[in-house]
């Protein structure tokens, strides 16, 4: 695995410096879809953590747990999203 | 208009979720399992940003409600946030499901969830429209990615 200094988000810039890449190589990871960014406007885009890990080091990445899921869950949930709105009932 | 899904494709959805929200973060509680059928199929998956070692800044939490209807699963509500802020008190969500107070009816309501830690609301429910969970993954990761607090400036109540 490469070393470099980790943060939330680089810019295609820092990343491109951080993995010793051209610019145009991280654009071009963009737009092939290998490398996840956020757009934030039309020509500026965050990179984030997790992607540049993906992109260097996939099977690296911590496997998925699959815990089972208490029973009832999904009706809790959804009654936790309702209560929300029974100020507005009430009202 | 709802969206239906053949069980194999829907178990495609959370397969493929799974593997592009790691790029967001770390998965900290992935939950797609599916009740019996003819039960809920609750999606609901965490996912700590920004992970892999570094302190958690905020959390996404993406739950959808999946009903068999007619051989097919069809999304019954959702609920897709960010959390952030001190102690994540921060709340930005798009969200879609029963709200009696706005449609006594009991259909569900298409709303934004929000809640500025500065200025906490009581009643934090704006007017929105339906979300893709692809789209909503794409603006609540701009809000995190941004530099700026999110704040519900610009949102309209509900009622």
């Amino acid at each position: 695995m490469i070393e470099f200094e980790r943060k939330p988000y680089y810019s295609p810039r820092e990343l491109a410096e951080a993995l010793g890449l051209h610019r145009t190589t991280i654009d071009r990871y963009i737009r092939e879809g290998r490398l996840r960014a956020v757009r934030l406007s039309e020509r500026t885009y965050r990179i984030p953590l997790g992607a540049v890990l993906q992109l260097l080091a996939p099977e690296e990445m911590p496997p998925v747990a699959h815990p089972r899921q208490p029973d009832g869950a999904a009706d809790a949930a959804l009654d936790d999203l309702r209560a929300e709105d029974r100020s507005l009932v009430e009202a | 208009m709802r969206i239906r899904l053949s069980a194999q494709a829907l178990g495609q959805r959370i397969a493929s979720l799974e593997a592009s929200l790691r790029s967001d973060g770390e998965i900290t509680r992935p939950i797609p399992d599916r009740e019996p059928p003819d039960e809920t199929w609750y999606l609901d998956i965490r996912v700590a940003a920004p992970g892999y070692g570094l302190p958690q800044a905020a959390v996404y939490r993406y739950q959808e409600w999946w009903h068999p209807h007619g051989g097919a699963w069809g999304l019954t509500a959702y609920a897709y946030d960010y959390r952030f802020g001190p102690s994540l008190s921060g709340v930005f969500g798009h969200h879609w499901h029963e709200m009696r107070g706005i449609d006594p009816s009991g259909d569900p309501v298409y709303h934004v969830k929000c809640v500025d830690p500065a200025r906490p609301d009581p009643d934090p429910h704006f007017r929105s429209f339906r979300m893709d969970i692809w789209e909503a993954r794409d603006a609540l990761t701009r809000l995190d990615a941004a530099d700026e607090v999110p704040t519900c400036a610009g949102l309209f109540l509900l009622r």
